[in-house]
């Protein structure tokens, strides 16, 4: 009996050194392409901006905004919040980032990995994330907000926050690009575009699902974080 | 064979590169992009609002000038019918007017009739007493052969026309 062979390495990135920095250079590539596209997408939506009959572009962006709008007026009472902007943000550029790697760029190693496969990415955006949630709540109660941290499982589910956002949105996708590894490695030549079409199709709801789950536990960890009574 | 760097779960340099470029993009799109989308929406919203309340108010106008045309139609109506009842009274009156015009000259053609029937009558039999006087002496003179004096015999005269006057009357 015959064991495919070829060997699947992961993590593995084009790795350059600055000083006593490493740098993945992919995924950096990687995030200033999909960054790039999601601003040239709001530049591109801000021209032809109208409060008339929108276009299809302006549509998708009022319907992430007013979604989003409506999430957070859920969540902390009001809708015009720092908080929006954010959660956009974070959904817009997780979205694009992780749509990135349904184009093909080449195997098994492709030129432009979706950033998220990397823990660079979804720990720099869980950083950024967990930073303003605490800032956010130390604002709404200053000092009584420390208050929260006497209990020990609090402050334990405090560190775990941040840690599950980023290592939730790394795996999914991770999962993704290595499922496009293993069904180029392990099926039949013939079946792999098939198989392959099919699976990124999926991979693109993964996709979608994952960035909205991140900006909505983004608003939720934000509304526990001001929330009062808690 | 899956082969995985050891340091695979830990971050590098790459995470500070990240974060640079999340915030850039936080950035722009906060400053630039979301404004104009959170702008259009709200000036829709209020456009839309807007509408809804002057078609409210429109609405309430229109029916107002509803009621005003209705309470003129419901006066106009009342009129009417108050015009057809005068009208029918009127009407009504007149004709009893014509009926009691046409009985009294009824009562007064058939009185002018009766009287002058009455006068025709009296006269006749004034005109028969009148020569019955003179008829019945004659023919009293013829059967006692004696001529009669009118002054002497007055008195049988008399009973003799009065008499024949009541046969007649």
């Amino acid at each position: 009996m015959m064991l495919a062979t070829i060997n699947i390495s992961v993590g593995n990135h084009v790795v350059r050194h600055l000083g006593p920095l490493a740098f993945n250079m992919d995924t950096i590539l990687s995030t200033v392409v999909a960054g790039a596209i999601v601003l040239i997408l709001g530049f591109a939506m801000r021209v032809k901006v109208t409060s008339g009959v929108p276009n299809g572009l302006q549509l998708f962006f009022e319907k992430v905004v007013g979604d989003i709008q409506d999430l957070v007026e859920s969540s902390i009472g009001k809708r015009t919040s720092r908080l929006v902007p954010l959660a956009f943000s974070l959904f817009m550029f997780i979205l694009v980032a992780n749509w990135l790697s349904l184009i093909p760029t080449g195997y098994p190693t492709p030129l432009l990995p979706a950033p998220a496969e990397d823990v660079n990415t979804t720990y720099a955006l869980a950083f950024i994330v967990i930073i303003i949630v605490h800032a956010g709540g130390m604002r709404a109660k200053r000092f009584r907000y420390f208050g929260h941290f006497k209990n020990p499982l609090n402050l334990v589910e405090e560190i775990v926050k941040p840690v599950t956002l980023a290592l939730r949105l790394f795996g999914n996708i991770f999962t993704g690009g290595l499922i496009v590894l293993l069904i180029g490695a392990l099926l039949p030549v013939y079946f792999v575009p098939f198989v392959t079409v099919v699976w990124k199709l999926f991979d693109m709801f993964i996709g979608l699902i994952q960035a909205f789950i991140f900006a909505l536990l983004t608003i939720v960890y934000y509304g526990l974080a001001v929330e009062e009574n808690h | 064979m899956l082969l995985a760097t050891s340091d695979f779960l830990l971050p590098n340099g790459t995470f500070f590169a990240e974060i640079i470029a999340f915030l850039i993009v936080l950035f722009v799109l906060w400053k630039w992009v979301l404004p104009p989308v959170v702008k259009a929406m709200d000036d829709r919203k209020e456009f839309i609002r807007s509408s809804i309340e002057s078609a409210s108010s429109q609405k309430a106008e229109a029916e107002a000038y509803k009621a005003e045309a209705q309470a003129s139609i419901d006066t106009a109506k009342a009129e009417a019918r108050s015009i057809v009842a005068k009208a029918n009274a009127v009407a009504a009156q007149l004709k009893e007017e014509g009926r009691q015009r046409g009985q009294d000259e009824y009562d007064r053609l058939v009185a002018l009739a009766q009287s002058d029937i009455q006068q025709s009558k009296n006269k006749a039999v004034e005109e028969v007493q009148k020569d019955f006087g003179q008829l019945v002496i004659t023919a009293a003179e013829k059967i006692i052969g004696e001529e009669l004096d009118l002054n002497k015999h007055e008195r049988i005269i008399n009973e003799a026309i009065d008499t024949t006057s009541r046969g007649i009357g």
